[in-house]
């Protein structure tokens, strides 16, 4: 129902509430926003609008956009229902909207990487977006008492130490396979570390311009390996706190407590975000909370797979001078500093320093920015992940598209333990069949 | 004579029995004035999105089954498709279990507590329902997994087991009371002359205990097979994301995957499911119809709600009464559960309910400060209240004219039929099938999302239920009095007469639709959003993160359901009357 979905994305604009700010409706001082943040990210959001708020003397009013931004962006909306700024996960679907944007400049000469994903390919070349939150999603996280082997680990002494840990009944790995985009990140990290230039062209079909249905399809060696080695790992009896299965009903969430709060497994594979939820739903002492980069098999690079939030503007019959300051104050540093002090969220504003996060020394502060702001693990463009990159119906939502299909796969190999060439025929199949695009 | 108990449900076609009423021909203009209102409402927001719908069911797309064949191979429709037939099977199973339970001790006097707990649930929005059971059986801090521990409960095939208990808790109490209020209406002195006169038990059964139970029978299994061919939320929330691929329904396939199907495909989901529905719902009116038995005392429905006090005079066993005693504590506790453990979980800080079960420590209102804290919760239960409120008069004002011209305009026989008819089907519409339509419409007139249009789409779905309700209880009102006031309005308006005696229909009315626009969240997520703000969106929220969310999201739910549970018990009386009675004429 298209209806149901740009529904939800339309008209969702929280309308002069009392405690956030607004200053009263309807007036050319009040910015709308959208965004897909809901909960405690949005209460973040909500501080760094005050500031806004307090600082330019403008209201504003928050529409929630939920999962979709696609509609919202791809689909000419009502005056009523235009926000003057959106924040947008999904690069491709900024580019691709550009006909509708304002071009912002690009206020800062800092990461490239960013930068460069947001450059709108075809006609007059613009900047149509500065980024206000990104996210590193290559981590393991693991608590200070795991023995690390001295020179790290690769891909195969991480998941022979991982079998080990299995057969001596200790599971290593707790994984919120509950949530589909947990499985397709283990995937994005696995491919991207085995070949960067297919993850290119398969998952970034923006940026070597490759539409839906056209160019190289999935089936290939690179893809395969990927599947591979995951099925591998997957399969293993005793990877899991309660086996497969209540990896199948955990979200990831609580597979973070089930790392540092229950103790039922050794690490965790995710994202910066995990943070928060460690420091408030458990009781682990942050400082002694660990991490390393998601492992690959030398000479592979390890994966930087990232997210990210772009903020936007539409364009007006006439330009709004609210819109544009706000996508500056966006863009700050000071403005960062608000969200990122209360961690979960990573700047790639190189004026946002180590000391503006909660991280302490034990977390390497300075390694996840650096990573953050490299943005992709050959120099090239951002990497996106799988979910946010493919559009269509490639895109993500529980039981749809990418989340659906790895879980599939999840459920083939680890849980009915399936022959695994035929469920990576499936994967592929899926891939292939599936229309990308925003 | 004017406070006797009136039937006020009744969806049996009345036939009228005195002379046909040609002869007041004007009183026929007069009837389509007051139907006039509802109509149209009914009509643009209900029936003309209908239309549309099957039309491009057939149309959209390369030939006239085109659509329909394409979803046949579609494996993941037919699978929902199977899934919404299984539930349709699952709805008889429990209505069997609600008359097995309301047998033991039919002729005692049933406690209030007993009938107040087990009917409580229909008070419970199904959002919250699916949220209290998954709490229940969640992984690591699951009352029931810590019970029966190393259990997946909400994996693969045990998921099933959840999300049928969840159904059951919430309609199994309701068909219990409303059986057992009809046992207790029972013909018991015709059972005992069939007993003098040698009748055997099956002969009983089938001579007297099964007509006087029909009725009602046939009414409850049309609201619980209505309500599994709903089922939408209790997917959604007490599914875990991978796992509502499995348990995938008709309604949650059509809303989530509608844009991916294209215009031709979802409109034919959508007829699919609207016959699911229909047929359902035409064949439990037509079980209605039968009429049994033909006169009975007025007066024996005074003491319908407390059970049958006159049958004391049976001497039980000490160990027999004990027994029914047991089994009424056992069923009281059995009801509370899942809402003690929504508000024990609601009690404990937002860390505390995060990492273990409401039964260790970390008491305190840290979840209710945590669900208030954004302003979210607090705004929405305004706007949620006067959105239910003002839908509920609305729907007042439009459906009663018009049931009373179904009842006492004098219209052709036929019409009345055909519009109680129409009326049953569209009560029962699932707001999925006429999403699509509705919403272009709405959007192109900029409304989509705006809170006025979302009341009139909740009174729309309201009115037929509406009408079907006051219809009964209209009908039960002496037809001289009405006949009298119709030729002689100096006396006073019929209709005025007809409501000042059916006031307790009129509140059941507002009740209903107070706690259905107050529990929705598929009309709020596909017309809505939060902009018109309404709870269960707000909750719905916060499924996403559903274990380090328990706390605040049971606060939610205990907020939610204070209103539509209070509601329900205060007025749960005559709920419980028109439910049980009104049917069977």
């Amino acid at each position: 129902m298209a209806i149901t979905r740009r529904t939800a994305l339309k008209a969702l604009a929280l309308p002069c509430l009392a405690g956030l700010g607004t200053a009263g409706c309807a007036s050319d001082s009040i910015v709308r926003v959208a965004v897909v943040w809901s909960g405690w990210e949005l209460s973040q959001f909500v501080r760094v609008m005050n500031a806004f708020s307090e600082r330019y003397g403008y209201g504003y009013s928050i529409l929630s956009m939920g999962d979709d931004t696609t509609a919202f962006l791809a689909n000419e909306v009502t005056a009523d229902a235009q926000p003057d700024v959106a924040l947008v996960p999904q690069p491709g679907l900024v580019r691709s909207s550009a006909p509708r944007l304002a071009d912002v400049g690009w206020p800062r000469p800092d990461a490239a990487a960013w930068r460069s994903v947001l450059l709108s390919g075809a006609g007059p070349g613009g900047q149509y977006g500065v980024w206000f939150k990104a996210a590193y999603e290559s981590m393991v996280w693991h608590r200070d008492d795991l023995p690390l082997p001295a020179a790290g680990w690769d891909w195969d002494t991480w998941t022979a130490w991982c079998r080990d840990e299995a057969r001596a009944g200790r599971p290593p790995l707790a994984v919120g396979a509950a949530d589909g985009w947990v499985l397709a990140g283990w995937f994005a990290n696995v491919l991207l570390s085995i070949d960067p230039a297919v993850y290119r062209s398969l998952v970034s079909g923006y940026a070597t311009g490759r539409k839906a249905g056209t160019g190289p399809g999935w089936d290939n060696g690179s893809v395969r390996e990927a599947l591979t080695r995951l099925a591998d790992l997957w399969r293993v009896t005793g990877m899991f706190p309660g086996g497969p299965e209540r990896a199948l009903v955990t979200q990831f969430d609580e597979s973070v407590l089930e790392v540092f709060q229950y103790r039922q497994a050794a690490m965790v594979v995710g994202s910066d975000f995990f943070w928060p939820i460690i420091t408030q739903s458990t009781s682990f002492p942050p400082g002694r909370v660990r991490w390393f980069p998601f492992p690959s098999r030398p000479p592979e690079k390890a994966p930087i797979v990232v997210a990210g939030d772009a903020a936007v503007l539409f364009k007006r019959p006439s330009e709004s001078p609210v819109g544009l300051a706000l996508i500056d104050w966006l863009a700050s540093a000071k403005a960062a500093r608000i969200w990122a002090g209360a961690g979960g969220f990573l700047s790639i504003n190189d004026q946002v320093t180590k000391e503006d996060y909660p991280y302490p020394a034990a977390m390497r502060p300075a390694d996840l920015i650096a990573n953050v702001q490299q943005g992709s693990p050959d120099g090239g463009p951002a990497t996106f992940d799988v979910a946010d990159e493919l559009g269509g119906s490639l895109g993500g939502g529980d039981g749809e598209g990418t989340w659906k299909i790895f879980t599939d796969f999840f459920t083939e190999v680890a849980v009915h333990r399936s022959a695994v060439d035929g469920a990576i025929d499936a994967v592929i199949s899926a891939l292939d069949n599936g229309v990308s695009g925003a | 004579m004017t406070n006797r108990a009136e039937p006020i449900f009744e969806i049996a076609p009345r036939e009228a029995i005195n002379p046909p009423m040609r002869r007041h021909s004007p009183t026929h203009w007069r009837a389509v004035v007051l139907l006039l209102p509802a109509l149209t409402l009914t009509g643009a927001v209900l029936v003309a999105p209908l239309v549309v719908t099957v039309v491009e069911s057939f149309a959209a797309g390369g030939g006239a089954l085109h659509n329909y064949e394409a979803l046949a191979r579609d494996s993941s429709v037919r699978h929902a498709i199977v899934n919404s037939l299984r539930w349709l099977v699952f709805a008889p199973v429990v209505c069997l279990a609600g008359l097995a339970l309301s047998w033991p001790g039919r002729r005692r006097r049933t406690g209030r507590v007993v009938i107040a707990v087990l009917a409580a649930p229909v008070a419970v929005s199904a959002l919250v329902t699916g949220a209290a059971f998954r709490l229940l059986f969640a992984p690591q801090s699951g009352t029931a997994t810590a019970v029966f521990g190393g259990v997946t409960f909400l994996g693969p095939g045990w998921i099933w087991v959840v999300l049928g208990l969840a159904f059951t808790w919430q309609w199994l109490g309701l068909v219990a009371v409303v059986f057992r209020a009809s046992v207790a209406e029972m013909p018991w002195d015709l059972l005992r002359v069939a007993r003098a006169f040698g009748a055997g038990r099956l002969r009983q059964a089938r001579a007297v205990v099964l007509p006087a139970l029909l009725p009602v029978g046939a009414l409850m299994l049309i609201i619980v097979l209505v309500a599994a061919a709903r089922v939408f939320e209790l997917v959604l929330a007490a599914a875990p994301g991978a796992i509502q691929d499995q348990v995938d329904v008709v309604g949650v396939h059509l809303w989530r995957f509608g844009p991916l199907l294209g215009t031709g495909e979802s409109a034919a989901l959508a007829v699919v499911l609207l016959l699911f529905v229909a047929i359902v719902a035409l064949a439990g009116l037509w079980g209605l119809r039968r009429e049994w038995p033909a006169g009975r005392p007025a007066e024996t429905s005074e003491n319908l709600s407390a059970g049958r006090p006159a049958e004391t005079s049976e001497n039980l066993s000490a160990g027999r009464r004990w027994g029914l005693w047991a089994f009424g504590g056992l069923a009281v506790v059995l009801w509370v559960v899942p809402l003690v453990v929504l508000l024990l979980t609601s009690l404990h800080s937002p860390r505390a309910a995060a990492a273990a079960g409401w039964w260790s420590g970390g008491w305190g209102w840290g979840s209710y400060q945590a669900a208030f804290a954004d302003g979210m919760l607090l705004s929405t239960l305004g706007s949620t209240a006067v959105r239910a409120l003002v839908a509920a008069a609305l729907l007042l004002v439009l459906a009663v004219p018009a049931a009373y011209a179904l009842t006492w305009g004098g219209l052709p026989r036929p019409v009345v039929r055909a519009l109680v008819a129409a009326a049953t089907v569209l009560a029962v519409l699932p707001p999925q099938v006429i999403a699509t339509p509705l919403g272009t419409v709405l959007d192109n007139l900029q409304l989509l999302g705006a809170a006025t249009p979302l009341i009139l789409v909740h009174v729309a779905f309201g009115v037929p239920l509406a009408i079907l309700l006051l219809r009964g209880a209209f009908a039960s009102v002496s037809r001289d009095l009405v006949s009298a006031r119709q030729l002689d309005p100096v006396r006073g308006s019929a209709l005025f007469a007809v409501i000042t005696r059916c006031w307790p229909a009129l509140l059941t009315v507002a009740v209903f639709e107070i706690v259905l626009v107050w529990n929705d969240l598929v009309i709020g997520l596909l017309f809505g959003g939060t902009e018109a703000g309404s709870v269960t969106l707000v909750m719905f929220e916060q499924v996403r993160q559903f274990a380090t969310s328990a706390g605040p999201l049971a606060a939610d739910a205990v907020v939610i359901t204070l209103l539509p549970l209070i509601l329900v018990l205060a007025t749960g009386r005559w709920l419980l009357r028109g439910l049980a009675e009104g049917v069977q004429r």
